[in-house]
């Protein structure tokens, strides 16, 4: 793996294989912290980890359609139907 | 393969009954408060699997059915997000899936082969700057486009880690699967989401042609 010539390529290695929890925060504080310490000091994982950034928010912000009106509509007329004092 | 309680279970009972205070109703309002808001959310999920606005609609409204026949069963003060989605998997399972005969897009989740994946093709600093740039300047469309692309079970992990924001264990419970399993395809599905979006970026021209091959 080509680490960028990082003095901790481990390191490299740790925040590769763990970048997706890392980013998730799913990872035990321990390996996190490591994680977060590699990423200070390995200008070639950050990027790598920007971009990964990049691509999450993107897909947040791409992937939350509006419901339909007509989906809307429905819900409400479906629910309406099991009203027995109101509408 | 999932575990789960069936959640339609649960009867509505008391249809058309003539009571004046009815807890029926009560019901019905709390359904409406918390579920109704909850409606944007369940159609963008309901296009992660359907992927088309119709039967996204369809599958929203299935699942609106289901959860307020098992709505009784819900714990109030648990995730109701993550309760909701489960029945939309389970509906989306047993009757959309089904009828639609999809090409089964296998994601063979063996949990070892993400792990001895080793970063690829890594270049010069600069360019990974301009690359983040560029995913940055991708449009909308080429985003959606290239989350439809990606194998069903990795398109869906995706969507609710990154979207959604569940932990992995909710993730594992509404897919019905180990918690390896999700990291398995979240691994995948994201990897295989940066390689589709850098080809876009590249057919756009948003990054610097840096050479042939890898």
């Amino acid at each position: 793996m080509n680490t960028g010539g990082c003095a901790d390529p481990h390191g490299c290695e740790d925040t590769d294989q763990h970048l997706y929890e890392y980013q998730h925060h799913e990872l035990t504080p321990d390996l996190h912290r490591r994680i977060e310490e590699h990423l200070a000091t390995c200008a070639h994982c950050r990027e790598l980890y920007a971009e990964e950034e990049v691509i999450r928010q993107r897909v947040k912000e791409c992937a939350c359609e509006r419901a339909p009106e007509q989906l809307r509509a429905q819900v409400f007329a479906f629910i309406a139907t099991f009203r027995t004092t109101r509408g | 393969m999932l575990l789960l309680d069936d959640p339609t279970l649960e009867g509505v009972g008391a249809l058309g009954s003539r009571v004046m205070v009815d807890p029926e109703d009560e019901l019905a309002t709390r359904f409406e408060a918390e579920v109704i808001p909850l409606l944007d959310t369940l159609y963008a999920g309901a296009l992660r699997m359907a992927r088309n606005p119709d039967d996204a609609s369809d599958l929203v409204q299935e699942t609106v059915e289901r959860a307020f026949k098992g709505f009784k069963s819900f714990t109030p003060g648990t995730n109701l997000r993550a309760w909701l989605f489960r029945i939309m998997t389970n509906a989306y399972i047993n009757s959309y899936r089904k009828k639609q005969r999809q090409p089964q897009q296998s994601s063979a989740d063996d949990v070892e082969d993400w792990q001895m994946h080793k970063a690829a093709s890594h270049t010069s600093a600069g360019l990974r700057s301009a690359e983040a740039e560029a995913l940055d300047r991708l449009p909308d469309s080429d985003v959606t486009r290239a989350l439809s692309s990606i194998g069903e079970d990795y398109r869906l992990a995706v969507y609710y880690a990154d979207v959604e924001g569940f932990a992995y264990k909710e993730i594992a419970e509404i897919m019905g699967t180990p918690v390896g399993t999700v990291m398995s395809r979240l691994h995948r599905g994201r990897k295989q989401l940066r390689e589709l979006l850098e080809d876009y970026a590249t057919e756009r021209g948003l990054v610097p042609s840096q050479g042939e091959g890898s």
